[in-house]
């Protein structure tokens, strides 16, 4: 990277980098419209997200931090960046990969192998937390059970609380996860048309913790979570991993995607179209928008408490994953999605009527579900700490 | 409330009953008169109750209808007559409606920018259509043409002469190679209309005003610069028509189906801080103007319909149709554009999506800032560090300043806040700060023909606003090093108005002379962006060489 601008062309170039004047532009910028040498591409897109993690301070030094891997595109370049910035700019940081294993055969299996070999390519260790292990019940076989719609529910309540545990079991401080601009601009515009301010508020702070703040005394995960992509673009993403020749996995989740927010998605490619600082700016007003949330009262969260079942923090009595697994376990895979106010009830009634022998019900199906026996299955958040036949970081090398 | 009186519990009212009972028989107003009325537990005479309904409408207040010639805006003012001529009792008795003092109907015409012929001054004027139809309703009549925006006496001051000129702070062989680089800064240098000496200022013509606006929409080079402009324009004027009809409340047509679009709009084109403002029902953000929107529950289909069925005549062509100014068809979408489609698809498929969106932008409170700080060109509220946030997030520096990166960003950042809170506070000799972003160039080569000093712009802006002017063509516009009257585009008057007010001028006499004595006292050659150069000295890092 430096020497770039040393070098001065004797006769002037057809088409000069904007930036650095010096070396031939191969590359149009998403964000900027700017030409681009590859060198001052690299250093634009390391720069901004090394603004972005020392302006928002997201780490301290020594922190271990776990980096939320796919194995897809945003992911591998997250895992590449951290690394290069952990070392250019010392925070010394201490790197490990997080994947978690859904199950879906022909998709996360193959990806699996791509975060494996990102393993090997960048130093990095990783662990692999699957479904089956933690609640019994692959994807696949989730789908089997219920077919194709509404599984994404499952999909992203498990992988929420999959990835809190596997941190656990890492004992790490931090979460970074690959979430780019464009998500966050689909979110914001997702939040505005489905009303939910509450959401909108957070959606675009860039740390997120599951410890609200009157939750001393509740017993949650101190783990924070955060996007350094905050501000990066997809496109560039995509651009970096093609330029930087990166090992990543393309293909998109078999299951099908949610049509609500397929549509937000179109029309936010549509207004980067028009005007390509549309997504930034989207983020910038998702931002504006938030802090006037927060002066209204009427929108607070509910207060947070610990599932009763698991311990993981949740607003209810019984969290949402434990909900959807107990109605997996029963048969009754409808539970839980959709208003769960009258499957609460109904779980709280039929508590009354069989005692409280749900609980140990449920751990004695998640037991028998999980096939081996080297696995212990994790139902209670507090065994992860005592944890010593789970499957840790060496094992899984 | 229960009118029981037999009510076991005791009650505010019931309390408040027997406070009254003092008067016992006695009108509880005049005190003297038997009473013959009992209202909610207190007694009343006929005559006191008859007049006590004046007194219900506190202060009144003139209410200016803001007429397009569309749907929306013409069955607001029949709405408006409706509600008008209902009794009084039915009218004041519910709590949302309120009974104005006097209504007045403002229409802007905007015919000059319907096509692309030269001929301005022939037909198509919606005026004549609109003073009719607010003649029917025997409602006074206010227009104004939207090209007036260039017109001096369409500002707060409504003698405000002087327009305004963009340059770059970089000379423009730099702004060809560097392409779209974000970092570009205008700046602007206010110039009286006239010659400062001359004291009888000649008309503009309309033809020059037409092309004045026309100007500056063509320096935008997309469709959504230019209908966000044009929206700057159209609301600084309904304000301005608001306030000379005497009117503190300027009513809006816009429909839950119209404000749905704004909202995401707006966050599309980052004005998310002052959205808000922009879709509540009732806005106090402009002084001395409350801005309503009163048919915001009802839908656009519904507006239409009742048009219909009452048989309410439209104008036809009243709005400004910007296609012919781009070239291609391609360029013909616009982000509003896009999102009208967006949300009617969307409705289509999801029929809670107007109400859902409206809902959710209702319940957000609108952020606190100062009305002094406005934008000078959307008059939105401003938030601080929007330009440094856009730097850190997108840098456009050459990686051989690797090291100098962070803090020459940071050091920028300080430049903003000093030259920011010079402008805000009575400050002399600021008024060419170099506002922020740029290396403060060292010299300014001072054209001598008119007062040319140089002011800030870009820091003044909002964030939406910022972002818009990044669609302006650079190459119409000079840098410090160019004559300045080879310009190509003026901002008109209301702009610079507010940007001589954020500078802490009261007028515009105030900043010419403030100005001429910064340069002349001393001769040209100091400029006053050098002595603020010498403030900030120990902040900026050497990157003079570049400017050379």
């Amino acid at each position: 990277m430096p020497g770039a601008t040393d070098i001065k062309p004797t006769k002037p170039l057809k088409n000069p980098c904007n930036l650095c004047q010096s070396v031939r532009a191969i590359l149009k910028r998403p964000k900027t419209g700017q030409q681009l040498c590859k060198e001052c591409f690299f250093h634009v897109f390391e720069t901004e997200i090394h603004n972005t993690i020392v302006d928002n301070k997201l780490f301290n030094k020594g922190d271990r931090v776990a980096i939320g891997a796919s194995g897809g595109k945003d992911s591998t370049v997250l895992a590449y960046v951290m690394k290069l910035l952990n070392d250019r700019y010392s925070y010394e940081l201490d790197l490990v990969l997080l994947s978690i294993d859904e199950g879906i055969t022909g998709y996360r299996d193959d990806s699996l192998e791509t975060v494996k070999r990102n393993r090997d390519q960048y130093q990095i260790p990783l662990l692999i937390v699957s479904y089956k292990d933690l609640y019994g019940w692959s994807m696949d076989d989730i789908v089997k059970e219920i077919g194709r719609k509404n599984n994404c529910t499952f999909c992203g309540v498990f992988r929420r609380q999959a990835l809190d545990r596997g941190a656990i079991m890492l004992n790490v401080d931090h979460i970074v996860t690959g979430h780019n601009a464009d998500d966050i601009a689909e979110t914001v515009l997702m939040n505005i048309l489905r009303g939910d301010l509450p959401r909108l508020q957070r959606c675009t702070s860039i740390i997120t913790n599951d410890t609200s703040e009157d939750s001393s005394g509740i017993e949650t995960s101190k783990i924070l979570r955060s996007k350094p992509f905050k501000y990066t673009y997809e496109k560039e993403i995509v651009m970096y991993a093609y330029f930087k020749k990166l090992d990543y996995f393309s293909t998109e989740c078999i299951y099908s995607p949610n049509a609500y927010r397929g549509h937000a998605r179109v029309f936010l490619k549509d207004l980067e179209a028009v005007r390509r600082t549309a997504i930034v700016d989207i983020i910038h007003s998702g931002e504006a928008l938030s802090a006037s949330v927060q002066a209204n009262e009427s929108t607070k969260l509910p207060t947070m408490a610990n599932c009763t079942r698991c311990g993981y923090i949740s607003s209810n009595e019984l969290c949402k994953a434990c909900l959807l697994l107990e109605g997996l376990n029963k048969g009754l895979p409808q539970l839980g999605i959709g208003h769960t106010t009258k499957i609460r009830r109904m779980h709280e009634a039929s508590n009354l009527a069989s005692g409280l022998s749900s609980p140990a019900s449920l751990s004695s199906a998640v037991a028998d579900g999980s096939a081996g026996e080297k696995v212990k299955v994790v139902t209670h958040i507090k065994d992860l700490g005592q944890l010593e036949t789970m499957p840790t970081l060496d094992s899984m090398k | 409330m229960s009118c029981s009186v037999e009510e076991p519990t005791m009650t505010v009212a019931e309390k408040r009953a027997k406070d009254r009972a003092v008067h016992v028989g006695f009108c509880c107003k005049c005190k003297t008169a038997k009473s013959t009325v009992t209202v909610r537990y207190a007694e009343y005479c006929e005559t006191a109750l008859r007049n006590a309904r004046a007194y219900r409408v506190i202060t009144p207040e003139n209410v200016m209808l803001a007429f397009s010639g569309g749907p929306s805006s013409r069955a607001l003012i029949h709405l408006f007559d409706v509600f008008h001529s209902l009794p009084p009792e039915v009218a004041t008795n519910k709590k949302q409606p309120k009974i104005y003092n006097d209504i007045h109907v403002c229409h802007i015409d905007e015919s000059c920018l319907l096509e692309p012929v030269q001929d301005v001054t022939s037909s198509g004027s919606t005026m004549e259509q609109a003073r009719s139809i607010a003649g029917g309703y025997g409602y006074s009549f206010h227009g104004v043409a939207i090209e007036d925006i260039y017109d001096p006496e369409w500002t707060d001051s409504r003698c405000f002469e002087a327009v305004a000129t963009l340059i770059t702070s970089l000379p423009k062989d730099q702004l060809t190679t560097s392409g779209q680089a974000p970092e570009l800064l205008s700046r602007i240098i206010p110039t009286s209309v006239t010659a400062a000496s001359e004291e009888e200022a000649p008309k503009l013509s309309r033809q020059e005003k037409i092309s004045k606006m026309r100007a500056l929409l063509g320096a935008c080079t997309t469709l959504t610069a230019k209908e966000t402009v044009l929206q700057h324009f159209r609301s600084s004027l309904l304000i301005q028509l608001a306030k000379r009809g005497e009117c503190t409340i300027l009513a809006l047509g816009d429909s839950a189906t119209r404000v749905a679009i704004q909202i995401i709009e707006l966050t599309a084109i980052g004005r998310g801080y002052s959205l808000p403002h922009e879709t509540s029902l009732l806005s106090s953000w402009i002084q001395d103007c409350k801005v309503i929107r009163p048919l915001k529950d009802c839908l656009v289909k519904e507006l239409d319909t009742f048009c219909r069925l009452n048989g309410l005549m439209l104008i036809e062509r009243h709005h400004a149709q910007l296609d012919w100014t781009m070239k291609t068809k391609a360029e013909v979408k616009s982000i509003r554009r896009l999102t009208d489609e967006f949300i009617t698809g969307l409705d289509k498929e999801f029929p809670s999506t107007v109400a859902t969106v409206c809902r959710t932008a209702a319940k957000l409170t609108p952020p606190e800032a100062t009305y002094d700080q406005k934008c000078p060109l959307c008059h939105g509220p401003v938030q601080d560090g929007v330009q440094e946030w856009k730097r850190r997030i997108t840098v456009t520096t050459a990686p051989g300043k690797l090291e100098t990166t962070t803090t020459s960003n940071s050091t920028e950042a300080k430049t903003t806040e000093i030259s920011d809170g010079c402008c805000s506070s009575d400050a002399g000799g600021c008024c060419s700060s170099s506002s922020s972003s740029q290396r403060p160039s060292c010299t300014t080569p001072q054209t001598t023909t008119v007062s040319s000093t140089s002011t800030p712009f870009s820091s003044l802006l909002c964030y939406g606003c910022l972002t818009n002017l990044r669609d302006l063509n650079l190459k119409s516009m000079a840098s410090q090093e160019d004559d300045v009257s080879s310009l190509s585009f003026e901002l008109p008057p209301y702009v610079v108005e507010t940007i001589v007010h954020r500078m802490g001028f009261a007028s515009l006499d105030e900043f010419e002379h403030r100005s001429d004595g910064g340069v002349s006292a001393s001769g040209t050659a100091v400029d006053p962006q050098e002595s603020l150069r010498a403030q900030i000295q120990e902040f900026l890092i050497a990157s003079d060489d570049e400017d050379e």
